[in-house]
């Protein structure tokens, strides 16, 4: 039973939805006017957003609650577009040098603890398990983990049984591309189903 | 052009037609394809059936946009609608811009539903940032001075007692990308009770810090908020959704053996 929405905003969504769907046909001018509005409007949205951030985390409290401090960080921010001007495109390199330094600072240690360390000790499992599931599981994962290092170490020659070994790393990779890809696919798929929702449900109340 | 290269020339608009009418049949007439509930699904569930209504508070941290689609949204539906029928506190900040959007779609449908903003939840809004913006906001939760409606986040009872990530029960990020961030910045360093919400297409990425703990419960997609309906006893869009996106998997796989099927023969052929 059909029974389409008087919602303004449904009809512009569906009307969105299948201009972009035109593309599957073919490249046409539908999906390009489409296609910008998307581009704009998300634009639009970012900037919109970005003014409203500078002015309840920046000018509010400086100018309000006199946070004289906040001036560092908006001066710093501003000295990142003197790279429009050509003659004093130097002084954007200072903010550009503090982000890194933070960046990389707050990265680094991080970084190292959770996907190297923690990450090694999560790989350190017992080998035998309370099921034979369990134990299958470990051993695979353990296997899994060496064989795919070892086709990675390019100073020592792959020869004899090392060659055999990290051919087998390369297939456990391949099968972890192809659980990658299975994943991007049902993923698509489940995006589909939600426009298809749209225009079925929200738009032409079939659901 | 016989039969064996026409297997491997089929026009792509042929197929783009049959996937949509073989994703629009079941949505329409639902087929009710059995569900397996995985693991990492019922973790979260099971934490959040630990949580006390009276006094513990969930952090919800929306970090996708509306270009994620279903996949990134159905997640949040399905974990709200399972803290709303515990009756437990929550409240929303977003590393992303669009995200404080994405928290009131879900918003608007509770309040209409009689649940207080305020008190039942509370959107903080955006922190622009990233990565060092979680650190910040992990720290120091009042670092967001006010909500998306204006409020103090000092005057909202549900903030009552919240200083730190720390304070916050359990930790649910929903996210179009990678969680490692939160992790990196927050979970781990403070030893934080955090889950994801991830789409479909990022769920291996989040996998490894599931084996090893650093994630107590993964939701991946569409797939995981049907599980997580069927958990509730209350069957949704998103199980329904699951039938349509079976049959797809199906024609696909079907047109994968075609293809090969047309190679191989095509092979013989030429030999």
């Amino acid at each position: 039973m059909m029974s389409i929405s008087m919602n303004i905003w449904h009809w512009t969504a569906a009307i969105c939805i299948l201009a972009m769907w035109t593309f599957l046909f073919k490249e046409n001018p539908i999906f390009r006017i489409a296609e910008h509005v998307f581009v704009g409007g998300t634009a639009g949205h970012a900037i919109g957003m970005a003014v409203g951030n500078i002015y309840r985390y920046g000018w509010n409290p400086l100018v309000h609650n006199q946070q004289l401090l906040l001036f560092v960080p908006i001066i710093l921010g501003v000295l990142l577009y003197s790279r429009f001007i050509p003659k004093i495109a130097w002084l954007s390199r200072w903010p550009v040098a503090f982000l890194v330094g933070v960046g990389t600072g707050q990265s680094i240690y991080t970084s190292l603890r959770t996907q190297v360390i923690n990450q090694s000790l999560g790989a350190m499992v017992p080998l035998s398990g309370d099921t034979v599931g369990v134990t299958i599981n470990a051993l695979i994962g353990i296997v899994g983990l060496l064989a795919v290092l070892s086709y990675f170490l390019f100073s020592i020659p792959q020869s004899g049984a090392l060659e055999k070994f990290s051919r087998a790393g390369r297939w456990i990779m391949m099968v972890t591309f192809g659980v990658s890809f299975g994943n991007v696919v049902s993923g698509r798929i489940s995006v589909l189903l939600g426009e298809l929702t749209r225009i079925l449900g929200d738009w032409l109340g079939m659901l | 052009m016989n039969w064996i290269n026409k297997l491997q020339t089929i026009d792509r608009r042929i197929i783009y037609i049959l996937l949509l009418v073989v994703c629009a049949i079941p949505l329409v007439k639902p087929l009710g394809v059995p569900l397996q509930v995985t693991d990492m699904t019922r973790d979260v569930y099971d934490i959040i059936e630990g949580l006390e209504p009276e006094k513990d508070v969930v952090l919800l941290s929306f970090d996708y946009a509306p270009g994620a689609g279903l996949d990134a949204h159905i997640v949040p539906v399905a974990v709200v609608e399972h803290l709303a029928q515990r009756g437990i506190k929550w409240v929303s900040v977003s590393f992303n811009p669009e995200g404080p959007m994405m928290a009131d779609l879900i918003i608007k449908d509770l309040e209409s539903r009689g649940f207080k903003y305020g008190i039942d939840f509370a959107n903080l809004g955006y922190l622009a940032g990233q990565e060092t913006a979680i650190r910040l906001f992990a720290l120091d939760c009042l670092t967001i001075t006010t909500d998306t409606r204006g409020n103090k986040t000092t005057d909202l009872p549900v903030m009552q007692g919240i200083k730190t990530a720390k304070d916050f029960a359990f930790v649910h990020q929903f996210t179009s990308d990678d969680p490692a961030m939160w992790i990196r910045q927050a979970v781990d360093p403070m030893g934080l009770r955090y889950a994801v919400g991830i789409v479909t297409v990022s769920v291996p990425s989040a996998m490894p810090y599931y084996n090893s703990g650093q994630i107590k419960g993964l939701l991946g997609g569409l797939k995981a908020a049907a599980e997580y309906e069927t958990l509730l006893g209350k069957p949704g869009r998103a199980v329904a959704m699951m039938d349509a996106q079976s049959m797809a998997h199906l024609l696909i796989i079907g047109f994968i053996f075609l293809g090969n099927l047309g190679y191989f023969l095509g092979k013989k052929q030429g030999k």
